[in-house]
């Protein structure tokens, strides 16, 4: 089973982020208040899988420095505004896919 | 105790993780009726009293279209507060209007509560736009009294009915009364549309 660390996301989005999560039964074993630090947040909490807002300027900064520090993690930047999301997949150099975004295929690169 | 009227909600939004976290913020007697992405599942106009929607120019008319001739209350979500479309909407009957970038449970709970009592909820910055609007001098104020231009201007500052009544020394019966004369006479849906308009005409 995954382990989950939702970074920093509004709160509709978040109680969003959660309810599907749950409904997938995937364990969120954190959530981060701000994505300052999220590296060292990372490092403490050991996820499988880390999710952040696409809609944030600094995602992609934030999936790229994520990627290079822990390059067994999958990181997911999920738009709140639009359905996208930007998939790094585990040991691929911070190389991305962008995908549309449901509940379904979100759940489906969260378990992949 | 008597349990209050279970009121429904059908909310339509394109992004799956707002839309799922719009539902999770609803508490009774809000139930989620049921959701959709650009009305890809028509609502079930039997079983929904409220329509939360995404303000887009393709979601305005359609949901505009499943309120006619129906009791549905219209609320939507709004990206920028300095899109035209949102005045347009409070004219055109939408009763309550949320900013995405705003909403939480308290402010879409205060929202859709307002909204089903009637009352219309706006944001501050929304307002204040419709005040500031140019005044376009088409006055028709002989067709309202003092009296209903004075209760239309403490609406216009988010007054409840009772607070209405106190300023006024009026009963809130006769707030009640007024509302609704100036509802009949603006051809209005409701106490935003008819604060919009009157805003909008400088009425004032």
């Amino acid at each position: 089973m995954h382990r989950v660390l939702i970074g920093q996301f509004g709160t509709v989005a978040r109680m969003g982020l959660r309810e599907l999560l749950y409904g997938q039964g995937i364990e969120v074993v954190a959530e981060a208040e701000s994505d300052d630090g999220i590296v060292s947040y990372v490092s403490e909490v050991r996820p499988d899988v880390v999710l952040i807002d696409l809609d944030d300027e600094e995602a992609l900064e934030m999936a790229s420095e994520i990627t290079s520090e822990f390059p067994a993690i999958k990181v997911i930047a999920c738009s709140c505004e639009e359905p996208v999301m930007r998939v790094f997949p585990p040991f691929h150099h911070g190389e991305s896919y962008g995908s549309k975004l449901s509940a379904a295929l979100l759940a489906l690169a969260l378990s992949s | 105790m008597t349990e209050e009227r279970p009121l429904r909600i059908w909310i339509d939004d394109h992004n799956p993780i707002f839309r799922l976290g719009l539902g999770a913020c609803l508490e009774p007697p809000f139930l989620l009726a049921g959701e959709s992405a650009h009305f890809s599942t028509p609502p079930d106009l039997t079983r929904t009293d409220i329509l939360v929607f995404e303000l887009d120019p393709a979601g305005l008319p359609n949901a505009l279209r499943l309120a006619r001739d129906s009791s549905l209350v219209l609320v939507t979500i709004a990206s920028d507060v300095e899109d035209e479309l949102l005045v347009e909407a409070i004219e055109a009957g939408v009763t309550g209007a949320l900013l995405r970038s705003d909403a939480n449970p308290n402010t879409f709970l205060h929202t859709l509560r307002s909204a089903a009592a009637g009352n219309g909820s706006l944001p501050t910055a929304v307002l204040s736009r419709l005040l500031s609007r140019p005044r376009s001098g088409l006055r028709g104020a002989g067709d309202l009294t003092d009296r209903e231009l004075g209760v239309l201007r403490l609406l216009s500052k988010g007054e409840s009915t009772r607070q209405i009544a106190e300023d006024l020394c009026y009963s809130e019966k006769t707030v009640k009364n007024v509302v609704h004369d100036v509802l009949v006479r603006m051809n209005c849906r409701n106490r935003a549309q008819a604060v919009a308009l009157a805003t909008r005409r400088g009425l004032i």
